[in-house]
């Protein structure tokens, strides 16, 4: 028995006018996501809508330019690079935030999850700065290691969240059963998180990937939504309605991914 | 005397799933009556029918004569005292109490009244300042039955409501709570899996069964005297075993053990020969170290001995099967002991036969 | 091994698991914020870019020149707008998803993370559709002889707005839903068994509950609206200007290195205080949660 009696308790005018609303509010929110998609099946020139055909060549436009494509190579090498920085750096030091009791554990964590809460535009300003003291310049180097800043606290708070339902006593179990720390850790800990780590590694790819603020600085202006940016500030058509079918596949592939980690850590608990 | 509730043959389904089947129950001014079984047997629903919660598939619901079945709960003057105490978080013990009086409209002096009354009578006028993360598991139940009372409702629920407290404060707070609903003539109906719960404290109990009432009685009534096989079984601890119903010795008897025990002063309706399960209560055999009357049975053998407390609980090897015997702490000193070869003394008005359809 | 060593040992492991993540950070994060706060009190020069100097001679600059002050005003007048109204439209919508939709992940959960997942510049390029002078806004309007001529959205104030709006509504939704969904049925049953109605359950029950989701979504979504570069960038007006494509804007094409850093220093004082500030509150509005 899950949840006795909601419907006894509101008034049903309540529910039906709340219902209506969210449904308003929801396609206010897939409104322009399924707006970019339909129109890069159309066959006008421009922004027009509703689209007077169906075609194509818009699809086919962009898979010829050249900013694109290689914009997508740079965003793919970038996305995936950061997902293993992320990964690593974010999992080990979720760990050593649940696992362990030390001084100043709440600051670590404070600064952890710190580039979280910062704007990416002074961040990317600021890593500009130093990037001559590491001798190097705008590029895929400066840029992956931008999209980490963000990467690696956001898997970091993912596999977080996963570790609080974890249980420690199966640790000392692991280990009165002769196991060291590091085996504990691959044959344990790690396929129990696995979903943490998964989504947040999926998602730290997937803001990299869509990252504009920290590559505005970083790249040569050469990203893939860089490159959609300055197509749609000087010539607004639809092949960039084409790439945006790419990238909503590409959240829509992600999702199942994220899903179970999702459902862990936002859903279930009650 | 008019009923304060009556529930007329009510039924709820979930998902097609019948929680509750055609339940009936009258609650007379001031009477306890607890709705007694296993998790799953419908005795929540039932409750939330009459608080409000839930509505009704079918059947009626009436309180203080008024026809509530479909009445919001917010209506209803039922007042919930809940199983995990449902304590506003963000009010004070105070406004907790006061909040029921407030929202039903009642005048700030007639609420505060209100308030200052029921925290006297549930002693929490120390605590009215604090949140209830601030106080302990009997304060807050303290609170969740004063907040109850405070809107005057026509009939109190708790939900298991003990069930969160450990066992002493547990059986302290039954005993209090009991002392106070009966001074107060309070009607209530309190819901429970456990049934030293409900004999602490109802009048009467209603044993529910996979959405039924099986049997509803008074305490010693429902367990001296059950009605159906659930009903004895729910209650007690009991002994189950297979029998025939045979001869001995040239009355009909009940042979059980492979014809080591017989019990002779049972009426059998059971044509001779049916195979049938009984069941004895626990407290129901003695084991004697001789034998007291002209026992013709085989000598059990006592494998172990626990002390329990109130109570010393000995199982018998009879051949293939184990017999449960408790019998008062008192006797810890002359019962037997591991080894000893021991003869039943059956109290026979409390053998049950339980399941008569065994197939031979 | 002695026990001692093995237990000093164990001190310093929390530390081993942490340095993958120091090796990042440090270089790429708290470095390069040093060395910001260091920038912005340097000079620049027409000629020869960022001198070195130790001067508050930006900042003064920043707060008190009337280019600057309107462009804070700007930011800060435009970031509120949107935080309120994403939040005022998020809280019904949280409250029906985190009182019917809690087990059933259904299609409108989706439609908030979605748009989080997505590009922000398929989002901007959506509102373009939809806001272009020949767009499905306009088109609809005029043909239902709302309008003589189209509306002019794209490349204003308005059509920022609403874009920035959308773009933070999932960011507003999500505090307020976990506040929500922390509330227990039983809560909602006890306030109409003592006499509430449904309203009142929600005045009485949800809505103090839920303060703590409230403020936290008019801060995460003050902070994003106010550090946006892409929705005032593509969607904006140029006569209506905001912090951040300015602070891109004086360290690319102006060459004005450290004001770009004092800038950003000021954006970044400016969040962490409404950090603190929204700390604060919550801790104001909610005593039962920190009462002993």
């Amino acid at each position: 028995m899950s949840r006795p009696g909601i419907e006894a308790i509101d008034s049903a005018g309540m529910y039906r006018g709340l219902l209506v609303y969210v449904l308003i509010v929801g396609a206010f929110l897939m409104l322009p996501l399924v707006l970019a998609v339909m129109l890069a099946f159309s066959s006008g020139g421009g922004l027009e809508f509703p689209p007077p055909g169906l075609s194509f060549k818009w699809i086919v436009k962009a898979a010829a330019t050249r900013e694109f494509r290689e914009g997508l190579l740079i965003s793919a090498v970038v996305a995936v690079a950061t997902g293993l920085i992320s990964a690593i750096a974010g999992t080990s030091a979720a760990i050593a935030i649940n696992h362990f009791r030390f001084r100043g554990r709440a600051a670590l964590q404070a600064l952890l999850m710190a580039p979280l809460s910062l704007p990416g535009i002074v961040i990317g300003l600021a890593i500009l700065f130093t990037l001559p003291a590491f001798g190097l310049v705008p590029g895929i180097v400066a840029t992956i290691g931008g999209h980490s800043v963000i990467g690696v606290p956001y898997v970091a708070y993912m596999v977080l969240a996963s570790l609080s339902n974890y249980d420690m006593s199966l640790d000392r179990a692991s280990a009165s059963l002769g196991a060291g720390q590091w085996q504990t850790f691959r044959r344990i800990t790690l396929p129990i998180i696995s979903p943490g780590v998964t989504a947040g590694t999926v998602c730290a790819m997937l803001l990299s990937f869509d990252n504009v603020a920290l590559s505005l600085f970083l790249s040569n202006g050469n990203t893939l939504p860089l490159r959609m940016m300055q197509s749609m500030q000087f010539y607004t058509d639809p092949s960039v309605a084409a790439v945006s079918v790419l990238l909503v596949a590409l959240s829509l592939a992600a999702v199942p991914f994220l899903k179970r980690s999702f459902r862990e850590t936002h859903m279930e608990r009650a | 005397m008019a009923h304060v509730l009556s529930v007329e043959a009510v039924s709820k389904s979930f998902k097609g799933v019948a929680a509750v089947r055609r339940c009936s129950l009258e609650l007379k001014q001031g009477e306890i009556v607890a709705l007694l079984g296993p998790s799953g047997c419908g005795k929540t629903t039932l409750l939330n029918m009459i608080a409000g919660f839930e509505v009704p598939d079918e059947g009626r619901i009436e309180l203080g004569g008024r026809d509530i079945t479909r009445l919001p709960a917010h209506q209803r003057r039922a007042g919930m005292v809940f199983q995990a105490y449902a304590l506003f978080p963000h009010m004070t013990v105070r406004d907790n109490i006061l909040y029921g009086p407030r929202v039903q409209g009642e005048k700030p002096g007639v609420a505060q009244s209100r308030a200052s009354e029921v925290a006297d009578l549930l002693r929490i006028g120390n605590l009215l300042d604090r949140y209830p993360s601030q106080l302990s598991g009997g304060q807050r139940q303290r609170v969740a039955v004063a907040r109850a009372l405070a809107t005057r409702p026509e009939i109190l629920l708790l939900d298991e409501a003990f069930s969160a407290l450990d066992r002493n404060l547990r059986e302290e707070m039954q005993i209090e709570l009991s002392l106070l609903l009966r001074r107060l003539g309070i009607s209530t109906i309190l819901v429970t899996h456990d049934q030293r719960e409900a004999f602490a404290l109802a009048d009467r109990i209603a044993v529910m069964e996979a959405g039924r009432i099986s049997q509803i009685d008074a305490p010693e009534a429902v367990y001296r005297t059950p009605k159906t096989p659930f009903v004895f079984e729910f209650l007690g601890s009991s002994n189950h075993l297979a029998a025939t119903v045979g001869e001995q010795d040239g009355t009909p008897a009940l042979l059980a053990a492979g014809g080591k025990l017989a019990l002779t002063k049972m009426p059998v309706a059971q044509p001779a020969g049916s195979a049938l399960t009984i069941g004895i209560r626990a407290e129901g055999i003695r084991l004697a170290t001789a034998p007291t009357r002209a026992h013709r049975e085989s000598p059990a053998v006592v494998r172990l001995v626990t002390f329990l407390g109130q109570t010393i609980r000995m199982v018998a090897e009879m051949g293939d099967i184990s017999i449960i015997s408790e019998v008062a702490a008192v006797s810890y000193e002359t019962c037997p002991r591991v080894g000893d070869a021991v003869f039943l003394d059956i109290d026979e008005t409390g053998v049950h036969v339980l399941d008569n359809a065994v197939a031979a | 091994m002695t026990p001692g060593t093995a237990a000093s040992l164990r001190r310093w492991t929390p530390l081993l698991w942490i340095v993958p993540a120091a090796l990042v950070l440090l270089p790429f994060f708290f470095l390069p914020l040093v060395l910001l706060f260091r920038n912005s009190l340097n000079r620049d020069d027409p000629m020869l870019l960022m001198v070195p100097d130790f001067t508050a001679i930006n900042y003064i600059k920043a707060l008190s020149d009337p280019f600057y002050l309107q462009l804070f005003a700007n930011t800060i007048g435009a970031a509120l707008f949107v935080a309120v109204i994403a939040t005022i439209i998020a809280y019904p919508f949280s409250y029906f998803i985190s009182r019917y939709a809690r087990r059933s992940i259904g299609l409108v959960v989706w439609a908030v993370y979605m748009p989080l997942f997505v590009s922000v510049i398929v989002r901007v390029f959506g509102w373009m559709i939809v806001l272009a002078d020949s767009g499905l806004l306009n088109a609809m309007l005029l043909k239902l002889h709302f309008l003589q001529t189209p509306l002019r959205l794209l490349f204003e104030v308005d059509g920022m707005l609403i874009g920035m709006v959308h773009r933070y509504l999932p960011l507003a939704i999500l505090p307020l839903f976990n506040a929500m969904k922390k509330i227990p049925d039983e809560l909602h049953r006890a306030s109409a068994n003592l006499g509430a109605t449904p309203s009142g359950v929600i005045r009485d029950v949800v809505f103090p509950l839920s303060v703590p989701g409230i403020v936290i979504s008019l801060q995460l979504t003050f902070a994003g609206a106010l550090s946006d570069f892409v929705l005032p960038q593509v969607l904006g007006s140029p006569r209506f200007r905001m912090l951040a494509p300015a602070i891109y804007a004086e360290a690319t094409t102006n060459l004005s290195t450290a004001m770009a850093a004092t800038l950003a220093v000021l954006m970044l004082v400016f969040i962490i205080a409404l950090l603190g500030a929204s700390g604060y509150l919550v801790k104001r509005l909610t005593p039962w949660m920190t009462a002993r």
